[in-house]
């Protein structure tokens, strides 16, 4: 899960790492009055989740609140980079003397975590070679030995030494204590005043988030900007919207499984809205989960099928087949449109169930894709009842 | 014979009076898993389905020789299961917690390393050698006797997989659900040596999925004769997910050109794996590279 870069940095600060004063704005009001606050000219940058915002367009320099103002009222509420600006945070303007670049990664193949450093603005994917690595040792820290070698292989001044291990010690502590699996400053400025972080990434381990302090919360309170993470923390599946116009929900269990239904139904010509592993052996005669994907998925117009997978292994399937009979009660014009592809444990006791409901139900995966195809291809003809949820009162 | 488990394992289960491993331990006692007891810290001296229940993993390990144990407990507890099964004596490890943190895992794999124990898991169904021992969840009725290895990330794709090529008469020496992790106890590079050794196993399915590079890794084992010149066909799901976004398992996230579908399927292809389009084409591929293997003397 990646922080949203205000977030990183006051993460940042609270470990002891140095970061500039900044302001969250909403508004261009807020960015006027806050880069008087500021005061001199600032830096407004467009929080997204994403990378390049500066080649986009998303990191302007103001000199003065109007000026501020004027860039915030571009960035706010439009694209960039695919995403929708929220927010901007502004910060003054830094005199840079050298940019560095600093950050902490783990290397899942080789089971290590790696400290990094480069010259700032680097962009670490394309440019490998140019970074210095070294892996961590826990128990080691990180001594200012490895700061020193880093620095002699990267042609840097030995007088960075004393300040950049101060802030490495401090932002490898924040790695440990985050459960973070990337940390990264880029760049890290040097100015007159000392190190300072200009920008800051943190990409935290979701399986660790409710030990990392203040994360949960972060989720908790973000369920728009943290959609597919709240999902999984408050509901305890996984959805991921990856279509808003696409055509065929799934109400299916499995990470690769549906991995695999996305690619099949996408290969034919639809368009799955969403991936789900619904995690059907938790659930027994709860419809909640079920319910929730439906109402979400009824919400999207272009919807026009549903298909629902369960290999049963753990899952009793006809403890599923009431729980998503209850599910669909509430959309009675949906259920000619739902496929069920079902196998394992109860499935008979299930599919008794299923076709007493008039739901159309198959034990074979490329059936059960070419029956939601089919099912897809019937709703766009003229004078289908819509699929969208009935209002109160039919 | 297979890999890593079958009639002569002795096999413990950690948390066995949780629900679901008393489940478990129920169906796999059913199918003829040779289990030999079970751990529970305070529930020592009792039974779970006539299995006796130790204190600690030591104490069973002390009293039925097993060299194998199952953990079945939530992911907050995982680290420390492993732990004290490493510290227990245990040599083969399978755990099918699902969410433990990555940081536990770097933890887990320097110890296993230095212990010279192996670890199936963490978030995975874990080993199925058909008519033989189940240790894990994979449903046993997807599965029957056979020489074909499987090897997957992702439980539910593997046992589609393994569904089909039961269909088409081509049964599995072992099922391995490696799981969904990016930090993982073993790869599918660790495991295609055994099936290359194994006299059992003539082809190898490899079920893999974006996100991380064990394709690729598997992808060079193979082509320096990790496989021993076996052949080994491979489905890789995420073909069409979105980039950045995590696909249900931990592991499964293409971040920038880092586990790319493309990326996957052009080492394997590279290492002379077969790449199937869909699950339905993985029997007719097996059976193909079968028959052209034993076709050349």
């Amino acid at each position: 899960m990646r922080l949203y870069e205000y977030q990183a940095k006051a993460r940042l600060a609270a470990a002891g790492v140095p970061v500039l004063p900044g302001r969250l704005c909403e508004t261009p009001e807020a960015a006027t009055a806050a880069a008087a606050a500021l005061g001199g000219p600032v830096v407004v940058k467009a929080q997204v989740l994403a990378g390049g915002r500066g080649k986009a367009g998303g990191i302007r320099m103001a000199a003065d609140p109007t000026e501020a103002a004027a860039h915030a009222d571009e960035l706010l509420g439009r694209p960039l980079l695919g995403l929708t600006v929220g927010r901007v945070w502004l910060e003054p303007r830094a005199e840079v003397l050298r940019e560095l670049y600093l950050g902490y990664v783990l290397d899942a193949d080789a089971c290590q975590v790696l400290f990094l450093l480069g010259p700032g603005g680097v962009d670490v994917e394309s440019h490998p070679e140019a970074v210095w690595r070294a892996p961590v040792d826990r128990t080691m820290g990180l001594p200012a030995f490895v700061v020193r070698d880093a620095l002699l292989a990267l042609g840097l001044p030995q007088d960075l030494a004393r300040p950049l291990h101060e802030v490495a010690v401090a932002l490898l502590a924040l790695f440990w204590e985050t459960s973070a699996t990337l940390v990264e400053i880029n760049p890290l400025a040097d100015t007159p005043t000392g190190l300072v972080a200009l920008d800051a990434r943190l990409v935290v381990d979701e399986g660790a988030i409710e030990q990392a302090p203040g994360l949960a919360e972060l989720v908790r309170e973000g369920a728009e900007e943290f959609a597919d993470e709240w999902v999984k923390l408050t509901l305890g599946f996984d959805y991921v919207e990856i279509d808003p116009e696409g055509d065929i929900g799934l109400l299916t269990t499995g990470a690769g499984l549906t991995m695999t239904v996305i690619d099949l139904i996408t290969h034919l010509g639809g368009r799955p809205i969403n991936f789900a592993d619904v995690r059907t052996g938790s659930m027994g005669r709860d419809p909640t989960r079920l319910t929730w994907m439906l109402d979400r998925l009824t919400r999207r117009p272009t919807l026009r099928a549903v298909l629902v997978n369960v290999f049963a292994g753990i899952t009793n399937l006809e403890e599923f087949a009431h729980a998503l009979l209850t599910a669909l009660a509430g959309y009675p014009a949906l259920r000619q449109s739902v496929v069920v592809r079902a196998t394992g444990t109860g499935f008979d006791g299930a599919r008794a169930l299923w076709e007493v409901a008039g739901i159309r139900v198959t034990e074979d995966l490329d059936e059960a894709i070419e029956l939601v195809l089919q099912a897809r291809r019937r709703a766009e003809t003229p004078h289908t009842p819509t699929l969208l949820s009935e209002p109160p009162g039919g | 014979m297979s890999i890593l488990v079958d009639s002569s394992s002795r096999i413990i289960v950690q948390g066995v009076t949780g629900s679901a491993a008393t489940l478990h331990a129920r169906l796999m006692l059913q199918e003829g898993t040779p289990l030999v007891g079970g751990v529970a810290p305070g529930r020592g001296g009792s039974q779970v389905h006539g299995l006796p229940v130790f204190d600690t993993v030591r104490a069973a390990v002390a009293a039925t020789n097993a060299e194998t144990s199952l953990i079945l407990l939530p992911a907050r507890y995982a680290r420390e299961a492993i732990l004290e099964a490493i510290w227990g004596g245990i040599r083969l490890i399978v755990c099918v917690s699902e969410g433990v943190p990555i940081h536990d895992m770097l933890l887990v794999r320097e110890r296993l390393d230095a212990a010279g124990c192996r670890l199936i898991g963490p978030n995975c169904p874990g080993l199925l050698t058909p008519g033989r021992a189940r240790v894990g969840i994979a449903p046993a009725r997807a599965f029957r006797p056979g020489s074909v290895g499987v090897i997957s990330r992702s439980g539910t794709l593997g046992y589609e997989i393994s569904l089909r090529l039961t269909r088409a008469g081509l049964g599995q020496s072992t099922f391995c659900g490696i799981g969904g992790d990016p930090i993982k106890g073993s790869s599918f590079r660790d495991l295609l040596p055994l099936f290359a050794e194994d006299a059992e196993t003539r082809a190898v399915v490899l079920c893999g999925e974006i996100g991380g590079t064990d394709e690729e890794q598997a992808a060079e084992c193979i082509a320096v004769g990790g496989l021993a010149g076996k052949p080994a066909v491979a489905f890789i799901a995420g073909r069409s997910a979105p980039p950045e976004r995590r696909m249900g398992h931990a592991g499964a996230i293409i971040a920038g050109a880092v586990g790319t579908w493309a990326g996957k399927v052009e080492a394997l292809a590279a290492a002379g794996v077969a790449i199937a389009d869909r699950p339905a084409d993985v029997p007719d591929l097996v059976r193909t590279a079968l028959d052209r293997a034993s076709g050349s003397g």
